[in-house]
């Protein structure tokens, strides 16, 4: 890298001092003030009676545990049409993490107009160039739903993982084909394609397609794109970055 | 400030240690420290003063609790700037205008070396206000990454922790990012990035 970009990055560790970053504030004396109000808060009850107070103290805490479970437990696991996304912390390495999204675990590549002949709905395709190859993907009842994939090029740089610049997989239904883990709810921002609501997944995460042959666990490497229109959940894989991802989806006719 | 033996300032790891056992006032040495980087950090993301001092002090406070969980082999600042990455980013999502990033007035900048010119100094403010906007216009992963690597000087494995993301990851991102910004630069500049992007 450095020999292709050796002046920008020059340029901008140059620019970096002179910036205008305000001075930093002192915040240590707000944080140990934080600290020491709450170490006080648990170690002292605030008025008398102690063993009732405490008592009390640990019902109320028992059933907003509950609560608070529950809202976890929805908020941790949505979907999005054929999708579902858990937020689960991924266990750090124990064993060889698993493989790559590579469509030719889908079966034979075939030509885009064969694949798109073959399924029962209308696929549809963003614009720009035509995409390189194809996939049926046959959901557990035997739906069929397919993956167009594009080979690297100055307009799809290539996606880390894959052998493609672009990956879009369209899905009819929902019936749960893909279910995406990620480590947080950091890990993925809203966003809307077309006003409909749709999650964009910025890092590396774990995907367990579910086929008519079994599921398959995945690591995911590129940029995703997730959104539902008309039945059809569409997922885009992607090197592009946040603003070309949403633009790309939008030029999907609906 | 906490001194060790010989009045010598203490450790990371010894202020991690007594801050774990409970003394609130080494934590605050160790606050005092990082609050520097943290501050810039969450500035650099979040584009606004308050929002950083927010996102820096609630960052403190999370590590805090989270001390347990803390190895203590590692560094301690990628750690406490992934808290601050967060909590930065999270105030990002919400609905806030955020203020551009301006350059110091020229009376402001940090000495050192002889004075440019007038002519040279005026075409490095020319440069770094395009800059600027040029970086303005990309997407957040790609000015984070950026930010990461160049505004705040961080390592690559600096940049993948402080980003949560795996240490391969950062080059590539870095050299897409770095592709992005370099297509969205006016001709005049272009010579800054030699040429095309080509591995992912």
């Amino acid at each position: 890298m450095a020999d292709r970009f050796d002046g920008l990055e020059g340029a901008l560790r140059a620019l970096a001092p002179r910036i205008a970053v305000p001075a930093a504030p002192s915040i240590a004396p707000a944080v140990i003030a934080r600290l020491e109000t709450e170490r006080m808060r648990r170690a002292r009850p605030p008025f008398p009676g102690l063993a009732l107070w405490t008592r009390r103290r640990a019902l109320v805490f028992a059933a907003l545990a509950v609560l608070a479970l529950l809202a976890l437990a929805a908020a941790a696991r949505f979907t999005i049409g054929a999708v579902e996304i858990r937020v689960q912390p991924t266990p750090s390495v124990t064993g060889s993490p698993p493989p790559p999204f590579d469509l030719s675990v889908l079966g034979p590549a075939r030509s885009p107009s064969d694949a798109a002949a073959n399924v029962r709905f209308a696929a549809a395709l963003p614009s720009g160039p035509a995409p390189d190859s194809a996939y049926i993907v046959e959901g557990p009842t035997g739906r069929r739903s397919v993956a167009f994939a594009w080979l690297p090029s100055a307009t799809y740089p290539q996606v880390g993982g894959t052998p493609w610049g672009l990956i879009v997989l369209e899905i009819p239904g929902d019936e749960e084909l893909v279910l995406k883990s990620v480590n947080s709810f950091e890990d993925i921002v809203p966003a809307v394609v077309d006003g409909q609501r749709a999650e964009w997944i910025p890092t590396t995460h774990q995907l367990e397609l579910r086929t008519a042959d079994g599921s398959q666990t995945l690591s995911v490497d590129g940029n995703v794109l997730i959104w539902e229109r008309d039945g059809v959940t569409y997922r885009i894989e992607t090197a592009l970055g946040f603003d070309a991802a949403i633009a790309l989806a939008e030029s999907i006719p609906g | 400030m906490i001194d060790g033996v010989e009045g010598r300032p203490l450790e990371d790891v010894d202020l991690i240690e007594r801050a774990r056992d409970g003394d609130v006032r080494a934590y605050g040495d160790l606050v005092e420290r990082y609050r520097d980087i943290a501050f810039r950090t969450a500035y650099l993301i979040t584009r606004s003063a308050a929002d950083a001092e927010d996102a820096a002090q609630e960052a403190f406070v999370k590590a805090y609790y989270a001390l347990g969980r803390f190895r203590t082999q590692s560094p301690f600042r990628p750690w406490i700037l992934r808290i601050v990455a967060n909590e930065a980013r999270n105030r990002v999502r919400s609905a806030r205008r955020r203020e551009g990033l301006v350059l110091r007035v020229a009376e402001d900048r940090p000495s050192g070396g002889a004075a440019p010119s007038p002519e040279a100094a005026a075409l490095d403010r020319e440069r770094d206000e395009t800059l600027l906007a040029a970086m303005a216009t990309l997407s957040e992963p790609d000015r984070q990454i950026i930010t990461c690597r160049y505004l705040l000087d961080l390592s690559e494995a600096e940049t993948a922790d402080t980003l949560g993301i795996r240490r391969g990851t950062v080059k590539s991102r870095l050299s897409r990012a770095l592709g992005r910004l370099r297509q969205v630069l006016p001709e005049t500049l272009r010579p800054l990035g030699a040429a095309e992007v080509t591995d992912g």
